[in-house]
């Protein structure tokens, strides 16, 4: 993504291209990608709970994932979060578990 | 990202044809300006000046799992055919193929290219096309994981040596193969109307693209570590930010059981759908699909090693719905 329209465009990573249009900056569309982003964070917050693990926005770009005692790593892209939240709790995130995303617990 | 360097990935067992297609192609007008990487000098014959070696050379990382390893070979020849095709302003290569070695897994190729920040916007995976020979072919695709992994992964399937006295029947070879891979763009090499010039087209994308909003995939039982397929119906409009982080998840978890996934995808972000493609733990960028929109359903195709469907469509179901939950609980109250 260009620098200066970083906190504008639209990203790079494939999970971003559910576009209303297909181009890489689509400045009309933007409160969209803002709105889409934003529920993807709170999406994301829920699978990581059960964790006692938190990711928050960093600069519209990449992810900041939280343990519960402030613990932090930079997450780049949607991929880099599981390692990420895994390394920092010491569980594993497993969707095809029952308790995935808010049931009893990680294997 | 227009100037990206096409590149196409030929895979195959030992012995199925793979140096010939690529030297036929080579010979051809349209084969002009391609330059080529092959892990094995010797079998070769290739114009060496078209070449750059890549020895075997993998190095494993994260967890250890094969999909994940980095062909660094492969990257610093990329690099090369890159520089060389930019050279002087001159464009020396349009068109780079690798051609891997016979017991090769494309998987860490495909990797490598997907994970490595320089060479997503330098290369263009257009596709990955697997080579097999109507003789020993079928043999291959019983006794090899290798030869299995190869069809799993490809886009499409050259068979070779059909007009050989010994050669099986191609539909016999091809039913095996798409048991494996039901999406397989199939081609004949001896058939007249078989065209390398459209097989290395930098639209074999495209044509992928149409092909997975066309096939019908056959339900193949899995047996333990078995590779298999399975299509699994979407709802009409997929909700985008909730299914990207299911399948992130998933691939990040099981992606090394999952040597595909393919699909046509209603989202809830824009109008026409979009058609996703992935290899164990790496996605390619979503193609958006233009014009006429035919109204298909949405619809993902896995092929796996030992996962089956059921927990894959339980999963995705109750992810989705806890997603639709919380979006209703967003919306403000009415007044």
């Amino acid at each position: 993504m260009c620098e200066v329209c970083a906190i504008f465009g639209a990203g790079e990573h494939w999970s971003d291209f559910g576009r209303l249009r297909d181009e890489r900056f689509p400045f009309d569309d933007i409160q969209h990608y803002r709105d889409e982003r934003k529920r993807r964070i709170e999406l994301l917050n829920i699978i990581l709970a059960p964790l006692e693990a938190s990711c928050e926005d960093w600069d519209g770009e990449a992810l900041m994932v939280f343990d519960r005692v402030g613990r932090s790593r930079i997450a780049p892209t949607l991929n880099d979060v599981w390692p990420a939240a895994e390394a920092l709790s010491g569980r594993r995130i497993d969707p095809l578990d029952p308790s995935f995303a808010g049931g009893g617990g990680h294997a | 990202m227009p100037d990206r360097l096409p590149l196409f990935i030929v895979t195959g067992f030992l012995g199925s044809g793979k140096t010939t297609l690529v030297q036929r192609f080579l010979r051809e007008p349209e084969g002009q300006g391609t330059g080529v990487v092959v892990n094995e000098f010797g079998e070769a014959g290739l114009d060496h000046r078209l070449m750059v070696h890549a020895a075997e050379n993998v190095e494993l990382i994260g967890n250890g799992c094969m999909c994940c390893a980095r062909r660094a070979d492969v990257g610093r020849a990329l690099y090369d055919l890159v520089r060389m095709s930019r050279q002087d302003g001159q464009s020396r290569f349009t068109r780079a193929i690798i051609e891997t070695s016979g017991l090769a897994d494309p998987s860490p190729i495909v990797g490598t290219i997907a994970r490595d920040p320089w060479l997503r916007q330098h290369v263009e995976l257009v596709s990955v096309i697997a080579v097999i020979d109507a003789v020993a072919g079928l043999r291959n695709l019983k006794d090899f994981d290798e030869a299995r992994r190869q069809v799993a992964i490809a886009d499409a399937l050259v068979v070779t040596k059909t007009d050989l006295r010994a050669a099986h029947p191609a539909r016999d070879i091809t039913a095996a193969a798409t048991a494996i891979a039901p999406d397989l763009l199939l081609h004949d090499a001896q058939d007249p109307d078989f065209s390398l010039a459209r097989l290395f087209d930098r639209t074999g994308g495209e044509s992928a693209s149409r092909a997975a909003t066309s096939f019908t995939a056959t339900e193949v039982p899995l047996h333990d570590q078995d590779v298999g397929s399975f299509t699994l119906a979407l709802p009409e409009r997929v909700d985008w930010p909730a299914f990207t982080l299911w399948l992130s998840a998933l691939l990040h978890r099981h992606g090394d059981r999952i040597l595909r996934v393919k699909g046509l995808v209603r989202t809830s972000a824009g109008a026409n759908p979009v058609v996703i493609h992935g290899v164990q733990h790496s996605m390619h960028p979503p193609i958006h699909l233009t014009g006429e929109d035919a109204g298909q359903p949405s619809f993902l195709v896995f092929i796996t090693r030992g996962l089956t469907r059921d927990p894959i469509a339980q999963s995705l179901m109750r992810f989705l719905h806890l997603a639709e939950a919380h979006s209703r609980a967003r919306e403000p109250a009415p007044a």
